[in-house]
């Protein structure tokens, strides 16, 4: 038994710690979800925008760079080195290109990282060149050196050369403060376009090259002509990085990266969604297989229970509620079993009173068959002394009769019988009595449906007659009347005298004791009022306390006693 | 309940098609990823935009099945990068290819390196129907190793020695005939010195110039052909020449680039200068350079006899194999499809139908004979994707360069050079 509660209450405790676990579960899953998303998205997105940016940059600056510092380089030679300034000082053409022989081996020397085809010239100030690298022919030279002398260029220039477009550097050769000649090395843009297309394979990243803070050559053209510091400060991911000293600068962006970051929030925000909807279909379906159906299942069972002997409610199959629906229907039965036990002392008792009634009554009938019979036995033989024969064997018959009628097994008779009975009563009464009272009794056809109680008005009556009116020290001739008033429920019969009635002490204390009176009173106060008592107990113990008699009296003028019953029809 | 044993069946194949799915792709992808690679290296070319994603390696990698790496050495800088590559026990490297005319590496050198043994003798490669093993003759040792895939250029422009070319427009303005005799000769170099033919004002014309750079720009080469045997006779002709500044030995040291800046230079100084092709020493979109020189055919010398150099077609090494290479044999099969004609014609003119096609009926060639091929872009010069630019093996037979239709830029100076030749093969000795 002890073992048995203990794994109840076990099992108990670990449904509601598996409730709590999950609940537990529940709330850390939903925390980190939302710490996840809220606190590491925007950083997570941020990072993989930034890093999408700083490989993209990376791998244009890796390809690119070297190819411009060796452009920065050359020039930083040939700005500073005593062959250059020489062989740009001569002006005859064989010593010109003589002399580029070094200048040549110094530039050879320099280039080591090219990856993209170049074309070097340098031109001293009145115009003449050498191609050190590339093989433009001598119209487009002399159209590059017009630009870049009529324009005052000595940063960068763009040009359009033979069908080609071109981006170059141009580095101004000093001799000590005198301009004795310029270097320009050549890129084809196509070159630099072909590097930011492999770079910049996703539409969102643009690439640029700027030269002197504006773009000049970029993988999306609405970038061109603007300026990288606007685009610096106006979009929020770039990468920029100036090549040494060069006017040169590559600038990497991420442009829509709201967008890219919406996509990713929209993405995630599906993949959330679809991860909190999976944990709480989960959560749902647990419970709801372990706790909520069974549960269900147990309160219809108590609903549908109609209560017939031996109905339990059906097991769950789970272990922590059909530990309750044991308990449950252990708990029918029990109450089964006390009602059954309620019922059989309600019988028990029922029988009881009834029996108590009957013998009570039998008791009554007893008291009142014997003391009537004494007193009209004594009559008969006064009268058989007296010779009054006929009068004797009148009251003889009424004797009989009233002696059958006393004993009879029904407990109940017709209103009319029992007015029968009452004649019978009151003619024995007028032997006893002659001339002492009248007794006007009111029939009617309809009293003889009407069932009561037996020997209940004989006994007022009798009393009417006695204390009323032959304890009455007026000898003046007592009038009785016994009518009833029939009601659409009520029953109301009613014995009234004209007799000697009783003071207010003696009736306010008839009245109090008729009050007390209940179904299980058996002492009554005074032999003249036992039988008041008696009827009242009667009635009530038949029909309940809303239903009895009243008593009315005044002294000198008589007494009225009122019974009140439900009207009950005979069905037989 | 039915329903929901419907859906879970269905969630299970979808669940398990993904596996399966997963598991093909990934086995699949690991199965790609497992191709073997071969890696090459080379001197980047500027020109080429990119070698891994060349078309021609990649016309490489699909009939090979291999994937092609590169890696690339520095001009200059060869023989550090030789000794790196070849010493260590294992290699990185699979193959090394040259460009045609390259001086990475000389004769010497190389067969230095074959005999300490860091050179693979492929020869054990080698298949009897393979393009390698048709050319052992020309590449194989005595022994019969071959320790390169060769680089052959055949064709009329490679059998000729030497094209000798003037100023047509110095010519004309001093109007002057082409010389025909050595006698003209000299006589034109002494208008090209002292009549100032540029019209500048200043003497500074050279009359004809000599180079040591490549035996085709040596003058001299030309000039003792008129001459035939006859050398002493040679000798005063030329020396009266060098004395009389009429053959300049001013730019007898001179590198290539400088030649070519002097050639092409718009103060015209150059009267007579010697070369395989015009393009040479001049530059290809210079066609105001190139339409100002045309080509002096064999002069007659003293014996009345004209004589012209025929080459041998020359063969370099287009690549080769280091001993500690890790993948010989797959290495030996690309350099062997580089040596096939499909392979060749892919290196020299790009893409069929692109960049070349099949000649139609009644295109003819700059030799004026029936064409061959056609080609419609010369990739060769400019950036391109298209080949390696003359690196590697290759051995393009002489058909096809020679029965070329060409139809657009460069044509002009192949039309020139093919006119030239056809001036001198008549006279080869």
């Amino acid at each position: 038994m002890k073992n048995t509660m203990i794994d109840k209450k076990n099992k108990k405790l670990s449904l509601v710690n598996k409730f709590s676990l999950t609940i537990f579960g529940l709330i850390i899953a939903l925390t980190m979800m939302w710490f996840l998303f809220y606190t590491n998205m925007n950083r997570l997105l941020n990072r993989y925008v930034t890093s999408n940016l700083e490989h993209v940059s990376e791998q244009i600056i890796l390809e690119m760079e070297p190819s411009l510092l060796e452009m920065e380089e050359i020039a930083f030679e040939l700005s500073a080195n005593k062959s250059v300034i020489a062989f740009l000082t001569e002006d005859e053409t064989v010593d010109f290109v003589d002399k580029a022989g070094a200048v040549d081996t110094l530039i050879q020397r320099l280039s080591r990282e090219t990856s993209f085809p170049r074309n070097t010239i340098v031109y001293n100030t009145v115009g003449d060149f050498f191609r050190f690298e590339g093989t433009l022919k001598n119209t487009s030279i002399k159209k590059l050196i017009r630009e870049i002398e009529r324009n005052g260029l000595n940063s960068h220039i763009q040009i359009s050369l033979e069908n080609t477009e071109y981006i170059g550097y141009i580095s101004i050769i000093y001799d000590g403060t005198t301009k004795v000649g310029t270097s320009v090395m050549l890129v084809e843009e196509s070159a630099i376009h072909r590097v930011f297309s492999q770079a910049a394979y996703k539409e969102d990243v643009k690439v640029a090259l700027s030269a002197d803070d504006r773009i000049v050559i970029s993988s999306d053209k609405v970038l061109l002509g603007q300026g990288t510091d606007e685009m610096t400060h106006s979009t929020p991911f770039v990468v920029s990085k100036r090549i040494g000293f060069t006017p040169f600068e590559i600038v990497v962006i991420y442009e829509n990266a709201n967008r890219a970051i919406r996509l990713w929030f929209i993405g995630s925000l599906a993949v959330l969604a679809a991860v909190l909807l999976i944990i709480l279909s989960s959560f749902i379906y647990f419970w709801r297989r372990n706790f909520f159906v069974p549960i269900q299942a147990v309160i219809s069972g108590v609903e549908n229970l109609d209560m017939s002997e031996g109905e339990e409610i059906p097991l769950t199959g789970l272990e922590h509620f059909d530990g309750l629906v044991k308990g449950i229907n252990e708990t029918i039965a029990r109450v089964e079993q006390k009602e059954k036990e309620i019922y059989e002392a309600r019988l028990f008792l029922h029988e009881a009173e009834l029996t108590k009634q009957k013998a009570l009554i039998v008791s009554l009938k007893k008291q009142i068959s014997a003391h009537f019979t004494v007193n009209v036995l004594s009559i008969i033989k006064a009268l058989s002394a007296n010779g009054e024969n006929e009068k004797a064997g009148i009251l003889c018959d009424g004797l009989s009769f009233l002696l059958r009628y006393a004993n009879a097994g029904d407990s109940f008779i017709s209103v009319m019988d029992e007015f029968f009975v009452l004649q019978k009563y009151v003619d024995i009464m007028e032997v006893r009595y002659p001339g002492r009272f009248t007794v006007d009794i009111d029939v009617v056809d309809e009293l003889d449906e009407i069932i009561i109680p037996r020997m209940l008005l004989q006994p007022i009556v009798e009393n009417s007659i006695v204390h009323g009116i032959i304890e009455s020290e007026d000898y003046n001739i007592g009038n009785i009347k016994v009518y009833c008033i029939i009601q659409e429920k009520l029953l109301t019969i009613v014995v009234e005298d004209d007799g000697k009635g009783m003071d207010d002490e003696k009736i306010n204390r008839l009245i109090e004791q008729i009050k007390s009176v209940d179904e299980n009173t058996t002492e009554v106060e005074g032999l003249s009022h036992v039988a008041l008592i008696n009827i009242q107990r009667r009635i009530i113990s038949y029909f309940g306390k809303q239903y009895g008699l009243t008593v009315e009296s005044q002294k000198g003028k008589g007494t009225k006693v009122t019974v009140c019953m439900p009207l009950n029809k005979n069905v037989i | 309940m039915k329903n929901k044993h419907i859906v879970k069946y269905y969630l299970f194949l979808l669940v398990l098609l993904c596996i399966i799915g997963g598991l093909v792709f990934f086995v699949g992808k690991e199965k790609r990823e497992k191709k073997i690679t071969v890696t090459i290296a080379l001197m980047q070319d500027p020109w080429v935009e990119n070698y891994e994603t060349n078309l021609y390696t990649k016309w490489l990698e699909e009939k090979t099945g291999y994937n092609i790496d590169f890696v690339y050495f520095t001009e200059g800088y060869e023989a550090e990068y030789l000794n790196a590559m070849l010493i260590p026990e294992n290699g990185t490297v699979d193959a090394v290819f040259l460009q045609d005319d390259s001086t990475v590496l000389s004769a010497e050198i190389f067969d230095e390196y074959c005999n300490a043994g860091y050179i693979c003798d492929i020869s054990q490669f080698v298949t009897e129907n393979s393009n390698i093993y048709a050319l052992k003759n020309q590449v194989a040792t005595g022994d019969g190793e071959i320790y390169y895939a060769p680089n052959i250029r055949a064709g009329k422009k490679y059998e000729n020695a030497q094209i000798t070319w003037i100023n047509f427009e110095w010519l004309k303005k001093l109007s002057l005939q082409i010389p025909e005799t050595t006698d003209d000769l000299r006589e034109v170099l002494i208008a090209f010195k002292d009549l100032d033919p540029n019209r500048n004002g200043k003497a500074d014309e050279l009359p004809m110039i000599t180079n040591n750079v490549d035996s085709s720009f040596q003058s001299e080469l030309f000039l003792s052909n008129a001459f035939g045997d006859n050398s002493e006779t040679y000798w005063e002709y030329r020396n009266y020449l060098y004395n009389e500044n009429l053959l300049s030995l001013t730019c007898g040291g001179f590198s290539r680039k400088q030649l070519q800046e002097l050639i092409n230079s718009p103060d015209d100084v150059i009267g007579v200068f010697c070369s395989r092709s015009i393009l040479d020493l001049v530059y290809p979109s210079s066609t105001d350079v190139i339409s100002r020189y045309v080509a002096v055919p064999p002069l007659t010398g003293p014996d009345g006899e004209k004589r012209a150099t025929k080459s041998i077609p020359a063969i370099s090494i287009g690549g080769y194999i280091p001993a500690n290479a890790e993948h010989k044999q797959e290495a030996v099969e690309i350099m062997d499809l580089m040596l096939s004609t499909e392979g060749s014609i892919f290196a020299a003119y790009g893409e069929e139908n692109i960049d070349w096609r099949n000649s139609k009926p009644g295109e003819k060639s700059a030799y004026g004979e029936k064409a061959i091929i056609s080609v419609i872009n010369d990739s060769f010069y400019g950036v391109q994707n298209k080949h390696f630019r003359g690196a590697g093996p290759s051995n393009l037979p002489a058909r096809y360069v020679d029965n070329v239709f060409w139809s657009e830029s460069s044509a002009y100076a192949q039309y020139v050079d093919a006119r030239a030749i056809r001036l001198y093969e008549e006279y080869y000795d």
